[in-house]
């Protein structure tokens, strides 16, 4: 028994467990780690191929792999498995892995719009601070020196790149 | 062409990663719901936004 199908493994208010099949099979394909008795999860068909091809780079890649996206539906892991379960440790990095995005988005630096992205619109906000049009917000400090100036704007410019 | 690297670097702020599938597990809360990660994140989800997607590719026919 895979502790991943069990959704009290994880906090499922922040994160989703979602199936992605390849070819026309049905239900009667499932297998793996989703597969479990009870188990509530969306699961998709992608018959095309197209959302492995973008995910893992190939349509034909093997299957049995984790994508763990962020809260701007960034690649942040990928986790290749074998067998019919994960051992203790596979388990363990995993769900490491989830609750490091979820501590993420629920304290996204410089998400000064609250809609748990970083985007060209924070920078928008940032900038109206630090000229006095918008009442200062500490989560637009980027630098924690204080203050809001450009150095945050060139700061949060920079997170938002690195995403 | 800078007009053209501006509005390419914004998709890219915007547009991440998703799909739009139909699902097919009926005991699904979404079932034959067309659902990506993106989908999640929407306030039309339930009142809850679930801000992290794991994307489980398992089976093959």
């Amino acid at each position: 028994m895979c502790e991943l199908s069990n959704e009290s493994s994880w906090n499922t208010d922040e994160a989703v467990l979602i199936g992605i099949g390849i070819g026309a099979g049905g239900d009667g394909g499932l297998n793996g780690m989703i597969n479990q008795n009870g188990a509530n999860s969306p699961w998709v068909q992608d018959e095309s191929g197209d959302v492995w091809e973008t995910f893992l780079g190939d349509s034909n890649a093997p299957r049995k792999q984790v994508v763990l996206l962020d809260q701007n539906l960034n690649h942040r892991y990928q986790f290749q498995y074998s067998g019919g379960s994960l051992n203790n440790g596979e388990v363990q990095e995993l769900l490491s892995a989830i609750q490091i995005l979820i501590d993420e988005a629920a304290t996204l630096l410089g998400d000064l719009n609250g809609d748990q992205n970083l985007n060209v619109l924070d920078i928008i906000i940032l900038v109206d601070m630090t000229l006095g049009g918008t009442e200062a917000d500490l989560n637009g400090d980027i630098n924690a020196d204080g203050g809001i100036n450009v150095l945050d704007i060139v700061l949060l410019v920079n997170l938002i790149l690195e995403n | 062409m800078k007009n053209i690297f501006i509005s390419l670097l914004f998709s890219v702020f915007i547009f991440g990663l998703d799909y739009s599938l139909e699902d097919v597990n009926n005991t699904s809360p979404t079932y034959q719901e067309f659902i990506g990660p993106a989908y999640f994140q929407s306030d039309d989800f339930s009142d809850t936004n679930k801000s992290v997607s794991i994307n489980y590719f398992g089976w093959e026919t």
